[in-house]
């Protein structure tokens, strides 16, 4: 049993921890509602399309031409990255940048990976579903705004610690699930704050701590690239500019000659956050379920398209990369991303009920209201 | 005392946090079977909130009577939230 004193100061913990980072928490658990099924919603509006069907054709289009017709399409820009989704194995995706190196892209391309035909242009930065996920993502503002949001998860997990200390001392004349529906609004808000608190604690602190995690995928990149990166080429510091990437289609065959187990996840082309100005990186992710959701770089030369290294990431970004299916809920089918928005919903009681209950009883010492309690008990 | 209530009060909570922590890693580990465990486990949560949460009707009064029972009580309450208030706000004035 904790001692008065120690309850105080769960109790204060619980409050102002609680108390700063909820209007953010909801506004993240509302606009998260719709991001669980962001892949489905995209398809619905016709944001994104399939790849028509053609039967008995191999995805062996030649990657180079794909890459020139992208180009072709937005003279002037630099192709970023490409990329495989396995979800759509009859499709390869190409993304530019203003330049090389831009921080955003500015189209984003499907082409069938079957005959090289051109698909698709995604529209970018428009439509109600991009709006949700840069309040989620970022509030509009950039690096410090994702960090901000990432405070607030921090104190989400601190708010979940102190009120399973709490849950406790509240509990120990109820039985689990008691909700006092006889007993006044405040009580049964309290009950029922528990209850859904308790029942859903794990999956909370799973998704909120991954979410924190979440934020931090820029530092998180920038410092695998001045270390792990800039270590594997500084036998290229050195070298005289690159005028012109060699074969993408012949790097992609070395990195697929060198993990034959793993597939290709996207390629970075030289010069952008993701490669270095003389190589290709080509992200592998690997055959099983768990290993599907890591990513082994591959570096190539970009010049002659040989293979010159390849090590699989640091831990710390296996922990991001492990974070993201934790946290968006796309690891299970449609089922699961349904569980995930129940869950989701039960969340935003949760955060409602807390606030309702601070309005309520921000007045009343915790000695006073576990001494009511006790009362009850005996009673 | 605390020593034969403490098991109690956290039974069920353990009970479920192992429960839905098997089922986030199932998915994550193995496709199909891990996908059908993640989806019972993650269930489990959301089953018991939807089971304990609802007011419980009152067997001794009929299923309607104890429903009756509680609406009339929520229709009361905005009378007893405003003596509440009364009372506790110049508590908190006070300190």
């Amino acid at each position: 049993m904790l001692s008065a004193s120690a309850l105080r100061k769960w109790s204060f913990v619980h409050q102002w921890t609680s108390l700063i980072c909820t209007l953010f928490l909801l506004m993240l658990c509302i606009t998260g509602l719709p991001l669980i099924f962001y892949h489905e919603i995209d398809h619905a509006l016709g944001y994104a399309v399939d790849p028509p069907e053609r039967p008995g054709l191999a995805a062996t289009a030649n990657l180079d031409e794909i890459v020139e017709a992208a180009r072709a399409r937005k003279p002037g820009h630099a192709v970023q990255f490409v990329s495989r989704d396995p979800d759509e194995p009859h499709a390869w995706f190409v993304s530019l940048g203003e330049t090389a190196d831009a921080p955003t892209p500015s189209a984003f391309y499907m082409f069938d990976a079957r005959t090289g035909e051109f698909l698709h242009e995604y529209p970018l930065e428009q439509g109600f579903m991009y709006v949700l996920f840069r309040l989620h993502y970022d509030l509009f503002t950039g690096l410090p705004g994702t960090l901000f949001l990432g405070v607030m998860g921090l104190l989400l997990v601190a708010s979940l610690v102190s009120g399973t200390v709490l849950y406790g001392p509240f509990m120990r004349k109820l039985r689990f699930g008691s909700v006092r529906y006889e007993r006044s609004r405040r009580i049964q808000w309290l009950d029922l704050h528990n209850l859904l608190g308790i029942a859903t604690l794990v999956w909370l602190f799973t998704v909120g701590l991954t979410g924190v995690i979440n934020t931090l995928a820029l530092p998180i990149y920038g410092h695998w690239q001045a270390t792990e990166l800039a270590d594997m080429t500084a036998r290229y510091k050195d070298a005289p500019p690159l005028r012109q990437p060699g074969s993408a289609h012949r790097a992609v065959a070395t990195a697929r000659q060198a993990l034959p187990d793993s597939d290709l996840s996207f390629l970075a082309f030289p010069g952008n956050e993701f490669s270095t100005p003389h190589h290709y990186v080509a992200f592998m992710y690997g055959s099983t379920p768990l290993t599907s959701r890591l990513l082994t770089p591959v570096l190539i030369d970009a010049r002659t398209g040989e293979l010159v290294d390849r090590r699989a990431l640091p831990w710390y970004v296996t922990a991001l990369l492990i974070s993201q299916p934790l946290h968006f809920g796309d690891y299970g089918g449609l089922p699961l991303k349904i569980l995930w928005a129940l869950l989701d919903l039960i969340a935003i009681v949760v955060l409602a009920s807390g606030v309702y209950l601070w309005i309520k009883k921000r007045n009343i010492p915790i000695e006073a209201r576990l001494g009511l309690l006790q009362n009850e008990g005996i009673a | 005392m605390s020593g034969s209530s403490r098991p109690r009060v956290w039974q069920a909570p353990i009970f479920l946090g192992v429960i839905a922590a098997c089922g986030l890693t199932s998915a994550l580990l193995s496709n199909g079977v891990g996908d059908y465990l993640a989806w019972i486990a993650l269930a489990i949560p959301v089953a018991v909130v939807l089971w304990y949460a609802p007011p419980r009707r009152k067997r001794k009064h009929g299923s309607l009577a104890g429903r009756e029972r509680n609406q009339a009580m929520r229709d009361a309450e905005p009378i007893e939230g405003l003596v509440e208030g009364s009372v506790e706000h110049p508590q908190g004035l006070g300190r």
